[in-house]
């Protein structure tokens, strides 16, 4: 080197304290390279908290405190991976408007900050006072299903047992409430049948209303790890990212389905691709079933769901003549007017074709929240906690004893349904309600409507992580809750798999776990020794083991948490036996179903029309879902990270197709007013051709979309069809 | 029971934290990295050889758009809370008739030819000689911001809170050891991969390739990442945001010394070519001078390190900024002795003769019109379309001429018309550009027009009103035109780098 050059590289830092920031160091415990500067001192195992994949994520800890998490590589669900939301699952647990403190509302609408003592006073005295006026069922809960197991089963047994009130729910309404009725209808029990093993093992997936690349990506990770070539068929209005993946995309008419599978239904049993002896042997009601969807020929089903004969053809080929056709479906067939019938016209045909209990088969429902299982067998909402009824007075007295209550104090009905308590409070039955973990006034059907409706009841609390929901800013009373991450328990995931959450940071202020809070609420109720006996969340489990015991769902074999850490994750049922669990497990290997007969009926009806049309004033249909893999939801934790943020668009848009944009005199990027009946919404045009002409598409992240929507619901599972609705579009003709 | 005592004890027990005590501490202190097996067919078994460089190769059939590579980036690299060196975008079109759409994920492209450290006046990048990866030398950067404009990518990312900007660097300490860098582990199915690539090969095809449609080709800087996918992707593709109506940074300190400092050159110039007709004004000079040290000490606060910034000549060889900063030192040397001679000779102070003699002016004049070329280099270095030599060139020669010329006619009447006469010309050429531009005349003249339709349409005419008020006050009292003339350059100066159209790479639908 020159002595130019020699005196420019000493001029040149190479090194110091802006890069010494980024230096890695080795991590130990198996991960690579870290941070230096957030090394951790252990690490351990902590189930995700979005969705019902059920990752595994290695919690980085320093003096038992999170500083940093990656993917868990050791785990049989996610396999090294996960998706934005998990990577970034602490960065919401220390946003800023983390609810510290209890919060009570005066007459002004103004917050004060209340200690607990107060906060459970005014808890226990307004509500007792709404009962004492109008009536021990006029409060009602409303729930979650991304709290712990142990927590559902606490507020379950509170409600109904200690407090007397009848009616309470789950947001679980609102995703999975169809899966469940239909699963309990046609297989005896809510039971998802698979094992994520199965998108490996599958040569023929049908993918049915959902969008797993977005949606589930880490489940996409075993599609793509596939290696049998296999046929991906989409069957979805949009074509979405799953579609451009697909083999075969069928963008059929939205909320045709139903014809669409009665039509492929008889399309099997005229090419006679059918198992008889499965059918023999393990279903009822197949002639009947034949006769139904004797009338779904080509020419009516081409005709309804605006796909041609030669297409339903080619997809009827592809199961028919699959050797292991898998079926899995989300919100497009859960959220719909007739969506039970859809699910179980799904889990007809996995039937009639012998499709079900071999391993990459099955009528797989994918799971939409990390706990929604755990709210469907435990919660005590639906169904008697443990998977059992209401009605049935051995269920009753079993529950009853197992828990340490009075028979009594079992309800003997069943409770009021989410949209039948927003009714009940429409009627002035509901005036008081509390509403745990979930955003309501954000995500409920026609929301400019049930937000009015808050107005007439005498008091709402609202238990939430952050005061700052759209639900939080209309409370009488806000109790601080803690989080994912802060505090410990189970979730059950899509493939019934039971999986561990930790705490792993302190909650911020006097924010207290969803445990403890119920805790207090039973002491200050009057009932708390009912529930002495749950000192910890793993005493509740322990009780979730024993109501399990020769149910379906029997997991009395998993001795405890540390069991569960060291399998990762056991899937039910796993009753008592000394035997390792076996970690990819399916149902029905053995054709036997949960019915007193062990035989799965065919349930079939009518397709009916939606509720609301398109007509001339309103000549588009409006269809809702998920926008991006970093979304979650009503966005009130994913929006609180930065990085999460750059993944998506900050503000709303609607995906419209070019020619109606020509139509409508409208170009790519223009601000214009999405409306309805109900409510109206400003977007952005998107003008692209992924959505058909006549349909547009709005992500359900932003405030406005469900003041679009038309509450209309499923009759049998009465979950809301969010995904059918007339709007109109038009351009804003003076800009602000 | 008291019920205090609950409240004392449930918050105590959720603050205490015993996840380490309470589960087996089943991960070994000296595990084997246990992903290792996942990611070994990711990244090359050996080394590059002489000749070769790392470089990405992204797999759009894989990518499902989960976008889980830009979240491991951040976390195992220690970004901050809103830092990502990675970004994702997607592509929309017709394919066969069919929709189309693409999500693309692009992080730094480790380039042959960097265009980031070929404009570092500080040589703050580092392409290594064995792995090709171009590092960033955080400690060396003075945070001049200039290679978040050279590059075409958007690759490097100012991080206002140090100064400094950072970007992707492959994760270079982990590729060292026989790791994969964090997106190429993080990807659920594999579809970023780090490949090694001959550098002459890939100069040698530059200029027939592209990342994707909508990207500058390759010739620029020779990315060397490249986008596999055996679907193929229709030619027509348009970003997902492609009408996006993006109104770019101001940089203020930037427009100021812009400005101020052609200003002071058109003094200079003003003041020989009168020194030629009469004699020069030692005013025009002392405004000159002002000017230029207001045009260079707003320029420090372009830095986000100023403390080091007395390093930006080091970067002299292929960076135009370097020679912009050693042009204006010397044109600052030249004018600052030419403006305290004048003020001598002016309060009659009596002065050597050698020094009378000295061609000081001249210097000033061949270092200011040196500065303004270099100034001018600067931008048209970026290869940007809206910052082409003629346009560049027009504008920043243009404020040369109006300032300097109204300067001089603040002493000399005989410069009005001329004066008036250039800031119409410059208002008209300007205008027409904006005209062209609503006639869909050219790409970026058209995305450029609707910029200042759109969003800055009061700065667009505020900029006009003012040029043409310079234009007429400079009859009546040519110290307000120069003020009104000169808070009009500064307007336009404004919109130069506002409503540049800049190379970039896609972002998303309704974004």
């Amino acid at each position: 080197m020159n002595p130019l050059d020699i005196l420019t590289e000493k001029l040149r830092e190479w090194h110091g304290p802006l890069t010494q920031e980024l230096v890695k160091t080795p991590g130990k415990f198996g991960l690579g390279l870290v941070p230096e500067k957030s090394e951790p001192d252990e690490v351990t195992k902590v189930v995700c908290g979005y969705c019902s994949t059920g990752c595994a994520l290695n919690v980085h800890l320093k003096k038992n405190v999170a500083v940093n998490l990656s993917a868990a590589v050791d785990y049989p669900v996610n396999l090294g991976m996960a998706c934005p939301k998990g990577w970034e699952a602490l960065t919401p647990l220390k946003a800023p408007d983390r609810a510290t403190t209890p919060l009570l509302r005066d007459a002004t609408g103004k917050y004060h900050e209340i200690d607990w003592d107060h906060a459970m006073a005014e808890f226990c005295g307004r509500f007792k006072a709404i009962q004492n006026k109008y009536g021990k069922n006029s409060i009602a809960f409303l729930s979650t299903g991304q709290i712990c197991t142990e927590e559902m089963l606490f507020v379950g047994a509170l409600w109904k047992f200690g407090i007397g009130a009848l009616h309470c729910d789950a947001n679980t309404r609102q995703c999975m409430a169809t899966a469940a009725t239909a699963y309990k209808e046609s297989f005896g029990f809510d039971a998802p049948p698979f094992t994520y093993q199965d998108f490996e093992e599958s040569d023929v997936l049908v993918f049915v209303g959902a969008n797993p690349c977005i949606a589930h990506p880490i489940m996409w990770q075993r599609v793509m790890r596939n290696p049998h070539h296999p046929e991906i068929i989409v069957i979805d209005p949009r074509v979405t990212e799953t579609a451009m993946s697909a083999t075969q995309h069928y963008p059929l008419k939205p909320k045709s389905d139903l014809t669409l599978l009665y039509g492929v239904a008889n399309e099997l049993i005229k090419n006679a691709w059918l198992d008889q002896d499965f059918i023999r042997r393990n279903t009822k009601d197949f002639e009947a079933f034949k006769e139904h969807v004797k009338s779904f020929t080509l020419e009516p089903v081409s005709k309804e769901t605006g796909l041609t004969p030669t297409q339903i053809g080619v997809l009827t080929r592809a199961i028919g003549t699959g050797k292991r056709v898998s079926f899995w479906w989300t919100m497009g067939v859960n959220q719909s007017h007739e969506a039970t019938r859809t699910a179980q016209a799904i889990i007809n045909l996995a039937l009639m074709t012998g499709n079900i209990g071999r391993s990459g088969t099955g009528a797989n429902s994918i799971t939409g929240q990390c706990n929604a299982m755990g709210s469907r067998i435990f919660s005590n909402t639906t169904g008697l906690m443990g998977g059992y009824s209401f009605l049935k007075a051995e269920d009753r007295r079993k529950v009853a004893s197992i828990i340490g209550v009075p028979e009594e104090s079992v309800p003997t009905e069943n409770s009021w349904a989410y949209d039948e308590i927003v009714e009940g409070v429409r009627r002035g039955e509901i005036k008081g309600l509390w509403v745990i973990a979930t955003n309501t006034a954000h995500s409920w059907i026609n929301q400019n409507d049930f937000t009015a409706l808050t107005n007439k009841l005498d008091f709402l609390v609202v238990q939430d992580m952050y005061g700052t929901t759209d639900t939080a800013r209309l409370a009488d009373l806000i109790l601080p809750a803690a989080g994912w991450g802060e505090k410990d328990g189970t979730f059950i995931n899509s493939e019934r798999r039971i999986g561990l959450v930790k705490k792993v940071a302190r909650a911020p202020g006097v924010a207290l776990s969803d445990f403890h809070i119920f805790k207090l609420i039973s002491h200050y109720w009057g009932c708390g020794d009912f529930f002495e006996k749950w000192k910890t969340p793993e005493d509740i489990f322990q009780t979730m083991k024993e109501l399990s015991r020769g149910q379906p769902c029997d997991i009395t074999g998993i001795r405890d948490y540390k069991m569960l850490d060291e399998c990762g994750g056991v899937q039910w049922p796993f009753p008592t036996q000394s035997n390792a669990p076996v970690q990819e497990r399916r149902l029905f290997e053995d054709g036997i179903f949960f019915h007193k007969n062990g035989k799965a009926p065919f349930i079939f009806e009518t397709p009916r029309e939606p509720a609301e049309l398109t007509d001339s004033e309103y000549p588009f249909i409006l269809l809702t879902g998920r926008g991006s893999s970093a979304q979650w939801h009503t966005n009130t934790r994913t929006g609180k990270s930065q990085v999460l943020q750059f993944l998506y668009p900050k503000n709303p848009y609607a995906e419209i197709h070019p020619s109606d944009g020509v139509k409508l005199g409208i170009s790519d990027g223009e601000t214009v007013i999405v409306r309805s009946r109900r409510g109206s919404m400003e977007v952005k045009a998107a003008l692209i051709p992924t959505v058909q002409p006549g349909q547009i598409f709005i992500p359900m992240h932003f405030a406005g979309t469900n003041q679009l929507t038309y509450p209309s619901f499923d009759p049998y599972s009465r979950q809301p069809s969010y995904k059918h609705c007339a709007v109109t579009i038009s351009a804003i003709s003076c800009r602000s | 029971m008291e019920p205090l005592n609950l409240i004392d004890q449930l918050l105590k027990e959720q603050q205490s934290l015993t996840s380490v005590e309470r589960y087996s501490v089943y991960f070994d202190k000296k595990a084997e990295i246990n992903a290792k097996p996942l990611y070994k067919d990711l990244i090359p078994i050996t080394k590059p050889s002489e000749g070769e460089q790392y470089a990405f190769e992204v797999n759009l059939d894989q990518c499902s758009g989960c976008k889980a590579c830009v979240t491991a980036c951040h976390s195992l690299n220690g970004l901050d809370e809103s830092e990502t060196w990675r970004a994702t975008g997607v592509l929309v079109g017709t394919k066969d008739d069919q929709p189309y759409q693409q999500i693309i994920t692009g992080a730094c492209h480790h380039c042959v030819d960097p265009a980031c450290q070929n404009g570092c006046p500080v040589l703050a990048y580092e392409k290594d000689e064995t792995t090709g990866i171009v590092r960033h030398l955080d400690d060396q950067c003075i945070g001049c911001q200039y290679c978040v404009l050279k590059c075409p990518y958007d690759v490097p990312k100012y991080n206002e809170a140090r100064g400094i900007v950072r970007k992707c660097d492959m994760c270079h300490s982990r590729l060292a050891v026989g790791e994969a860098p964090a997106c190429v582990q993080a990807c659920p199915h594999e579809a970023i991969v780090i490949r090694k690539v001959k550098k002459m090969e890939v100069l040698a095809t530059k200029h027939d390739r592209i990342l994707f449609p909508g990207t500058i080709t390759s010739h620029y800087t020779t990315p060397t990442t490249s986008y596999v996918s055996e679907r193929g992707m229709p030619a027509t593709v348009l970003f997902g945001d492609d009408s996006k109506i993006i109104v770019e940074d101001g940089h203020t300190p930037l427009v100021m010394m812009l400005v101020f400092t052609q200003m002071a050159a058109g003094c200079f110039i003003g003041n020989e070519i009168q020194g030629f007709i009469n004699t020069p004004n030692p005013f025009v000079d002392v405004m000159g001078w002002v000017a230029l040290m207001v045009g260079l000490t707003a320029s420090i606060f372009h830095l986000g390190r100023p403390q080091i910034g007395w390093k930006a000549f080091l970067g002299w060889r292929k960076s135009w900024l370097s020679r912009e900063v050693i042009a204006f030192g010397i044109f600052a040397f030249f004018s600052s002795a030419t403006t305290f001679l004048s003020v001598a000779r002016w309060m009659t102070f009596f002065l050597p003769h050698f020094l009378l003699q000295t061609p000081l002016r001249e210097s000033a004049v061949i270092f200011g019109l040196a500065s303004i070329w270099c100034s001018i280099m600067v931008y048209v270095d970026t290869q940007r379309p809206s910052w082409r030599l003629p346009y560049t060139g027009f504008k920043f020669f243009g404020t040369t001429l109006v300032l300097g010329i109204t300067t001089q006619a603040c002493f000399s009447p005989e410069w009005r018309i001329i004066g008036a006469e250039c800031f119409l010309t410059k208002i008209g050429v300007e205008t027409a550009l904006y005209l062209l531009g609503v006639l869909q005349f050219s790409s970026h003249l058209e995305r450029s027009a609707k910029v200042i339709l759109k969003k800055m349409s009061r700065i667009g005419v505020a900029r006009i009103t003012l040029g043409v008020a310079a234009a007429t006050t400079i009859f009546i009292n040519p110290f307000i035109a120069l003020l009104l003339g000169l808070a009009g350059e500064l307007l336009e100066r404004r919109l130069f780098f506002q409503t540049v159209i800049r190379y970039r790479m896609p972002g998303h639908i309704g974004s």
